[in-house]
């Protein structure tokens, strides 16, 4: 019982926090941020607890049951006449996609300690939308779900307008207005989930149990589908992530790719999928050669950037394409390739995108061409960069690697060839990565210092925190991607029962 | 059984009371207080008034779920929710015009005559209650007309200024032309049943429902209606009466006005028309597709928020027609549970509009850097903004998700598309004023309109009640409950 109150404090936490928020002086950033910083450490370690008693006694899964059982349960009636619930629990998916999200909102926190004015209002937004993508992770009322979702609509828009640089005021309002159109499919499908299930429920375990009629799986499944893939950046609905990735301040997109679009991921697989397989298995023939199409087209565009956020915005289309390349293998090994890849890049995005933040306030530039011979000014930056641009073109022993084996294995076991062929394709994109991860770190790490490299400094004890625990959890995940998977499958089970039924 | 009447006899001798406190007060503040005081209180009476199943010993006779009826005049806990609407509107409207009487608390002028003000919103409130308890057409035709005929005076208020004037006198015409349609199609109703009655036309509607004569009435009434509601393609006259007109008396039309033609439209369509609602659902649904999409497209371009808002109310309506197309009781609800959160949303803007246009016109590049001269409004802008939007956990959101459950209830999920993609248009113009307040700050206007902006006590605890119901209202049921309870 107190566990389950503990699970709910995640989301309640930020919020209280940016409610405390308010009533600072205007002009106290400095007392905001220390507040901040305390509030997320005191939320990742909370997260971190949580996680390790899951770990301890994860929920164990029936032998070929489509149940899936969770841990830390509470549900509460919230709006009766409707029944809508406030239904909250994690299985291994949403544990681990919690620990990724405390994880970079404390790391985030520490990135953006250099915000001078209004930092009081960052933090405000940063706990609001912290708080809406831990609600939504814990939510299995998919109204409550909708409503964690969309909370993270507000902070976002002004994070990127307000705080954000270049084209801040266009990237923000086409950020929020793809992800609001995500939204309305997703409410759409969402409607037709409740009355079309006969028993007027929002809860997706007992959505599940229904057999819906083929008819309505066959419209339903890719308006949801599609409505969760513009947030998790399938192509071709990605066009708001480079622009807005770009723009934002370096903890928002730490955030925004690292954790909030794993939203996407998540909600194609734990509704979309989950509860309409016969949909899912008509329709992934399209899903899958898009997913391929953005893994390709994403690393080629990455590597024309000359600005690095846009690299790791494209990039991260690539990478993000891998995700939906898993779920469309339809089977286990593909599924925990997704889930694992969908943790790996949010650790690798979060952390490249930090160490350009950090390299961006000391040479002022983000053009590639303009840096040069970073490595000799600020040690510590420069293998972080090259570490997390290994992991991400999936060095073995580092996250990325454990991932897209999953991926890849998944694909071929697959064993249809237009499965196979599109893995292939996908395989072959990692020369591309190649390409611009390996030449980005030549151009700007060495050779002689230039400009760019005058009276630079390494980057202080403050900053190397956050680094050091994202290439930690990188390291980690490379290392012993063993136990993570074996958890994973418990909870993959369920969906893949419910697939194969 | 007297007692069940007990609002609308209130509310009928506050207009006088109103007007006797003009004669005596100074300044019309006597008039003021009078008139907020006195709605406050019918407020209060009818949110405390014991229902059936509320107490144990309703049954009694204080009051019964069943409808109470004297004469064409009716009144049950369903309609005693809509006229809670009405009376709520109407007090933030008497609230809302209180500066704009002040020597410069307005931009565009001093209004006078406060007296006289004050009391037309009254009657016209009375003129609403009166609207929905109809249980015969004659009454029916009185309560619109004293619903209306107020608002042309009170559209002209401005006397000094031509917008005003014009706007009085567009809505003279076009009131005075959809008045006649309405009256023609009651009178062809009329001849259909033989008599005024709502349960004689029923029956007709029951018996004999593919009469052209009885159509020729639907539709005159639905033009009538639709004039009022301010649906497209009737919606003509409402931008410029919404421009020209005070800001006061914009929110009432927007708010008030247009509740009560939404009531009446469900009255008669959940009522004695109801057999008819399954061949209009074609019409209603065009007609809801149709306000939508001029509404949201047509607000895009609008920078004088007042002619923004007329189009944003016009995609509203659309939004509500959807609810004429499913199960009474479920849209009787998501409406007036909608009509509430617009209404909280809408003052919510409408109260930062009367505050910036103190000093400058109402439009949108006035809102430029208010989050800095002002966190607090620009912190309620955007909690309105992105209520009007339909964001959650926002009050619009439920609102509209009510409406929209109400026509997927019936499996219209085509129309339920369409809906949730107009409202992602309109979450783009929304967004403009945020960006006004919050993001664009270059050039000289930030620094010309850079003035702080201080609150008194009154204005600062509006901002936080409205923030709190806009809040509120959206992650608590209660109010739903309070409707659901009454609902029937």
């Amino acid at each position: 019982m107190t566990t389950a109150w503990m699970l709910s404090f995640t989301w309640i936490l930020p919020l209280l926090s940016a409610a405390a928020l308010m009533a600072f002086p205007r002009e106290g950033n400095a007392a905001a941020r220390r507040f901040a910083l305390a509030v997320n450490g005191a939320n990742l370690a909370l997260v971190a607890w949580l996680s390790v008693l899951f770990v301890l006694d994860p929920p164990r899964t029936a032998a070929g049951s489509a149940e899936t059982v969770l841990a830390f349960v509470s549900d509460y009636a919230w709006f009766p006449a409707l029944n809508i619930r406030y239904h909250a629990g994690v299985d291994a998916i949403s544990m681990s996609l919690m620990f990724l999200a405390a994880v970079v909102v404390f790391c985030g926190t520490l990135a953006s300690w250099n915000i001078g004015s209004r930092a009081r209002e960052f933090f405000i937004l940063l706990q609001v939308l912290a708080a809406g993508v831990f609600g939504s992770f814990i939510s299995f009322d998919l109204f409550t779900f909708f409503v964690f979702n969309e909370l993270t609509l507000i902070p976002t828009y002004l994070l990127v307008g307000m705080f954000g640089s270049g084209r801040k005021s266009y990237a923000a309002m086409k950020l929020n207005l793809m992800l609001m159109g995500g939204s309305a499919l997703i409410l759409l499908g969402i409607l037709g989930l409740y009355f079309e299930s006969g028993i007027r429920s929002f809860d997706i375990l007992e959505l599940s149990r229904i057999r819906f009629d083929d008819g309505f799986q066959l419209w339903a499944f890719p308006v949801l589908f599609l409505g969760f893939a513009v947030l998790g950046n399938m192509f071709p609905f990605h066009i708001w992530s480079p622009d807005g990735h770009a723009s934002a301040p370096t903890a928002v997109s730490m955030f925004l790719a690292g954790v909030h679009m794993k939203l996407g991921g998540y909600g194609c697989l734990r509704v979309a999928m989950y509860l309409l397989p016969e949909g899912a298995l008509a329709w992934m023939d399209v899903f899958l050669v898009l997913a391929t199409a953005g893994v390709a087209w994403g690393a080629i565009v990455a590597v024309r950037q000359k600005d690095l956020k846009y690299m790791n915005a494209y990039s991260s289309v690539s990478h993000c394409g891998l995700v939906f390349l898993g779920l469309a293998a339809l089977n286990l090994v593909g599924l925990r390739g997704a889930v694992m890849q969908m943790l790996a890049h949010g650790f690798i995005t979060a952390a490249v995108f930090c160490i350009i933040g950090m390299i961006y306030s000391r040479t002022h530039t983000r053009m590639i061409p303009e840096m040069s011979g970073l490595m000799a000014r600020m040690p510590f930056l420069s293998v972080s960069f090259i570490i997390a641009g290994l992991a991400a073109l999936g060095l073995p022993g580092l996250a990325g690697f454990a991932a897209e084996v999953n991926v890849f294995l998944g694909g071929f076991a697959a064993a249809r060839p237009l499965t196979v062929v599109c893995t292939s394709l996908a395989v072959m994109s990692i020369v591309a990565t190649a390409i611009y991860v390996l030449r980005a770190t030549n151009t700007i790490l060495h050779g002689p210092p230039n400009a760019s490299a005058q009276g630079v400094t390494d980057a202080t004890w403050l900053e190397r925190i956050p680094l050091a625990l994202l290439l930690a959890c990188i390291a980690a995940m490379g290392l012993f991607p063993g136990p993570i998977a074996h958890l994973l499958d418990q909870a993959l089970l369920p969906i893949l029962a419910n697939l194969d039924r | 059984m007297l007692v069940s009447f007990l609002p609308d006899l209130a509310l009928l001798a506050l207009v006088f009371l109103v007007l006797a406190a003009d004669l005596s007060g100074e300044e019309g503040s006597r008039a003021y207080h009078a008139a907020w005081i006195g709605l406050t209180g019918i407020s209060l009476l009818i949110i405390g008034m014991p229902f059936a199943g509320s107490f144990a010993g309703a049954g009694s006779g204080l009051y019964s779920a069943a409808e109470v009826s004297f004469a064409g005049y009716r009144t049950s806990p369903g309609i005693l929710s809509w006229k809670l609407i009405f009376t709520l509107a109407s007090l933030g409207t008497v609230l809302l015009s209180r500066p704009y009487f002040r020597d410069r608390g307005n931009f565009r002028g001093t209004l006078s005559k406060p007296g006289a003000f004050f009391a037309l919103i009254v009657l016209c409130a009375f003129g609403m209650f009166t609207l929905v308890s109809a249980r015969d057409l004659l009454v029916f035709y009185l309560g619109l007309e004293l619903a209306t005929l107020p608002l042309y005076a009170l559209a002209a208020f401005q006397t000094r200024d031509a917008d005003s004037v014009e706007a009085g006198s567009k809505l003279v015409l076009m009131g005075g032309f959809s008045s006649a349609l309405t009256l023609f199609g009651l009178s062809l109703l009329f001849g259909v049943a033989g008599s005024l009655g709502f349960a004689a036309l029923a029956d007709a509607v029951r018996t004999v429902p593919n009469q052209p004569v009885l159509w020729g009435g639907v539709f005159f009434i639905l033009g009538g209606l639709g004039f009022k509601l301010a649906m497209a393609p009737f919606h003509m006259w409402a931008p410029d009466v919404y421009q020209g007109a005070p800001t006061p008396v914009m929110a009432f039309l927007s708010v008030a006005s247009k509740a009560a033609a939404v009531a009446a439209l469900a009255l008669l369509f959940f009522g004695p028309l109801d057999g008819l609602r399954p061949v209009l659902e074609g019409f209603f649904a065009a007609a809801a597709v149709l306000s939508m999409a001029v509404g949201n497209l047509g607000a895009m371009r609008q920078r004088d928020l007042r002619r923004f808002v007329a189009y944003s109310s016009v995609a509203q309506v659309g939004y509500m027609l959807l609810a004429l197309l499913g199960e009474p009781a479920e849209a009787k609800i998501a409406l007036q549970y909608n009509l509430i959160v617009y209404g909280v949303s809408g003052f919510a803007l409408y109260f930062i509009m009367g505050v910036v246009g103190r000093d400058g016109p109402e439009n949108l590049s006035s809102l430029r850097g208010l989050s800095r001269r002002s966190p607090g409004l620009a912190a309620l802008l955007l909690l309105s903004m992105f209520s009007l939007a339909g964001i959650p956990p926002l009050a619009g959101f439920l609102g509209k998700f009510l409406l929209f459950s109400v026509a997927a209830a019936e499996g219209r999920y085509l129309l339920v598309g369409c809906a949730v993609a107009m409202a992602v248009v309109s979450f783009y113009y929304y967004m403009l004023l945020v960006k006004e307040a919050y993001i664009t700050e270059s050039g000289e206007t930030a620094v010309a309109a850079g003035a702080p902006i201080i609150l008194g006590t009154g204005r600062a605890l509006a901002v936080w009640g409205l923030a709190m119901l806009l809040l509120l209202l959206g992650v608590v049921p209660m109010a739903a409950d309070w409707l659901t309870a009454r609902a029937g």
